[in-house]
């Protein structure tokens, strides 16, 4: 790759065409960049909010669509509290893209499980999207979704309805934390939804995305299942400030999780100290 | 492969010279065998040698003293060392003198004949590189001049020329227009200040929004005058080496560094007078610099010493042209002569201090050793260490948070020096953090200087410049803290009671 020898630090203006409310605290922003951003799935960008600063996001569109990008943001902190307060027309500001998404070169041909876990679903809709935009390529998706409870489960009309709906080849396994009165499906954590799977894993891949603890089981139920390192992907969270492999914040091990990740295969990380933490 | 090579073989079994000769011969090379280190030496002195391979053990002058003397009258040639008792701290030590490598006895004929191999490979390859560099930068590479006139002529590269400076606590890095010539010490130590802080600023404006990067760079930002840094010293360079690794590398090149680096000329110069918390030949370097710089000022009784190690600086070396001397064989013994003696004063320094597994085994293999717990304790997380560290490198990255660029929506995105050291450092908006307490961060501090660092970049995150040992208010020397995580019987270090 050639050095991008322009100012890496400098956002470029993007207008919020509209903003979703997935659940109570998680919103989509579609945002219009100035000018389009290609990215590959997976990779993410920095994302400002006048005056309250960045934080990384991977966009949860698919990465066909240059001209526009959903950002699927849950409220957590300072910054991402003011973004939940930006009203479509008003402009937000864009670096990247960053770091190494999907290989979703190396998916062919295979089976994909996917799991993901609360918000850990935006990224993985991003993949989603990639992924069913080739579907010919690929043995078959299963994906397995667990949420808190039925009113945090996000993208709701898409994950219940449309996509299970989209092809013979696509497999969805739900389930919530906690049911309720309205809610007839699966109750328990999402590593149940990888009991009884009939995935020939030999030749399947596994990409885990959500939080922490969620990852940290969800990796020890796929190697219990059979699932050797390298065909388990994650997407790791950690502090990604400049995005470029310098500032030092996201380091796990010899990894700047910004520059060589966010996505990850377990195999390359299984040893760093830091990684469920 | 490498055509034929003269062999030296300096052993005192004479089995072991014989085997050395047959299996060598067979592979096309001339050997010549000794059987003591005096007798290999006075071989040395009489014919052209590319290859040394030496016993380290033998009576009367051994291994390393062999090496020593070799490295000095022809740092060309290569030296592998032969070690019979499997002393890797001997190896160790032979490695950091300049040995191309070590092979144990007993040894077969394929180990000795590609360890020969790779060290001639590796020799011409360093041929190559230096023929290339001096057909660059000319004949003429270095000069001997009076102090006055090398300082005439880095004044005139430009207006920002800094020259090290006497100050009531330790060299500064002082404008050459401000500071008196009695004041200019081109020896003594490596200056207070890192040197990182003439190319990556304590905090500085990095973009601006919605306006763009244009904008920045035409805010003459960026220096037009040239600027020179002298009086650098090892440490100091190898850490500027760490640095552009980080900033130069890979896909993104950060343009205020390059902008800076590109415009500074980097005039380093020996170390006369190293200071009690040195410790630079521990991380494998020596007090004076041999390459990657543009010039190198040494100090001789007669003058300075000039020696040009890039275009830009050859170039300014020929334009010295009056009261330049040619560099006589002996000013170049007695600069010798002076390195030697002051690598002498560091390494005894450090007796006591030698780990007996190198800094990367032993910090890669003690992540749960109480010892950092028990050192951690007098860790006050000031972050000094890091600030003051010539190869840190974190920084943040921040809102100019004021009303009035609200109101006139502009807004700007700062860096600032960031510290591992600090405790939010890695915590990430859901609360989790990785490095929730002191130990951790301590722990995280060793590991990546002496681990993760090298395994990202090449190269350890410590030249053993020692200024984190002076400033640490808790009186934590990184020194002591290896070598107690190396054994026992090192409990004095660190204060920690045994």
């Amino acid at each position: 790759m050639t050095p991008n020898l322009t100012n890496p630090y400098q956002p470029i203006r993007a207008q919020v065409e509209k903003v979703i409310q997935e659940t109570p605290n998680i919103r989509t922003f579609v945002l219009r960049p100035r000018t389009p951003i290609v990215f590959q799935t997976g990779q993410f960008i920095e994302l400002t909010v006048p005056g309250f600063g960045e934080a990384p996001f991977t966009p949860s569109s698919s990465p066909e669509i240059e001209e526009q990008m959903d950002v699927t943001v849950m409220k957590a902190g300072k910054m991402t509290a003011a973004l939940h307060g930006v009203q479509p027309g008003e402009w937000v500001g864009l670096r990247g893209p960053f770091g190494l998404g999907y290989p979703i070169g190396d998916f062919v041909g295979k089976e994909i499980l996917i799991v993901g876990g609360g918000v850990g679903l935006a990224p993985l809709r991003s993949l989603f999207f990639a992924l069913v935009h080739r579907l010919d390529m690929y043995e078959r998706i299963v994906f397995c979704y667990g949420a808190r409870t039925p009113s945090d489960i996000v993208y709701r009309k898409a994950i219940l309805e449309e996509w299970p709906k989209l092809d013979p080849k696509i497999v969805f396994r739900m389930t919530v934390d906690k049911g309720d009165d309205s809610w007839k499906g699966n109750v328990g954590l999402v590593t149940t939804t990888l009991d009884n799977l009939d995935v020939s894993v030999a030749n399947s891949v596994a990409v885990v995305c959500g939080p922490p603890i969620m990852m940290k089981f969800s990796t020890l139920k796929l190697l219990s299942l059979g699932y050797q390192p390298e065909q388990i992907y994650l997407s790791m969270e950690k502090n990604m400030s400049c995005g470029i492999g310098k500032c030092g914040h996201c380091q796990l091990g010899k990894y700047y999780v910004c520059r060589d990740g966010p996505v990850f295969s377990y195999d390359q990380i299984k040893d760093a100290r830091e990684t469920w933490d | 492969m490498v055509a034929e090579a003269n062999v030296l073989v300096i052993d005192d079994e004479e089995t072991v010279c014989r085997s050395c000769a047959r299996i060598l011969s067979e592979k096309g090379h001339t050997v010549t065998t000794a059987l003591n280190g005096e007798e290999g030496l006075r071989q040395f002195g009489e014919s052209h040698f590319d290859l040394v391979i030496s016993d380290l053990k033998m009576p009367g002058t051994g291994g390393i003293g062999v090496l020593r003397q070799v490295k000095e009258r022809s740092p060309q040639t290569a030296v592998i060392v032969i070690t019979g008792y499997s002393s890797v701290g001997s190896a160790i030590e032979a490695m950091k003198l300049g040995a191309a490598d070590y092979i144990e006895k007993p040894f077969t004929p394929d180990e000795l004949a590609t360890a020969a191999a790779l060290a001639l490979e590796r020799r011409a390859e360093r041929a190559a590189v230096a023929l290339e560099r001096r057909e660059l930068i000319g004949e003429k590479t270095s000069v001997l001049v009076g102090r006055a006139a090398f300082r005439e002529i880095i004044e005139g590269v430009g207006r920002d020329v800094y020259v090290p400076r006497r100050r009531e606590k330790g060299l500064r890095y002082s404008l050459a227009g401000q500071c008196p010539e009695e004041e200019v010490l081109w020896g003594e130590i490596r200056p207070v200040d890192p040197l990182k802080v003439f190319f990556f600023d304590p905090r500085r404006r990095v973009a601006a929004y919605p306006s763009a990067w244009s904008e920045i760079v035409s805010g003459g930002e960026t220096p037009e005058h040239a600027r020179v840094i002298a009086g650098v010293k090892r440490c100091d360079l190898q850490a500027l080496d760490a640095l552009d690794r980080v900033f130069l590398e890979g896909d993104f090149i950060d343009p205020f560094y390059k902008a800076v680096r590109d415009n500074t000329l980097i005039v380093t110069s020996d170390c006369s007078n190293p200071g009690p918390s040195c410790s630079c030949v521990l991380m494998g370097l020596s007090p004076f610099c041999e390459e990657g710089f543009d010039l190198n000022v040494s100090e001789v009784a007669e003058g300075l010493i000039v020696e040009a190690g890039s275009e830009r600086g050859g170039k300014l070396v020929e334009t010295i042209v009056e009261g330049a001397q040619q560099v006589a064989p002996s000013h170049l013994e007695e600069r010798h002569e002076r390195r030697d003696q002051v690598q002498e004063i560091v390494r005894t320094g450090l007796a006591d201090l030698q780990p007996e597994e190198p800094y990367e085994e032993l910090v890669k293999h003690a992540a749960d050793s109480p010892v950092w717990e028990e050192c951690a304790e007098r860790c006050v997380g000031c972050a000094a260490c890091t600030q003051i560290c010539p190869t840190c490198h974190c920084f943040y990255l921040h809102e100019q948070a004021q009303e009035k660029a609200r109101v006139e929506g502009r807004y700007e995105i700062i860096r600032t020096w960031d510290s591992c050291q600090y405790p939010a450092f890695a915590r990430v908006a859901g609360g989790a953090n990785p490095r929730k307490s002191v130990r951790e961060r301590f722990l995280h501090r060793y590991t990546d200087k002496f681990v993760d660092f090298k395994e990202a970049y090449g190269v350890f995150g410590c030249t053993g410049c020692g200024r984190c040992v002076d400033v640490c208010m808790g009186k934590i020397d990184m020194r002591e803290v290896l070598y107690k995580l190396g054994g026992t019987g090192a409990a004095r270090y660190c204060g920690v009671k045994a």
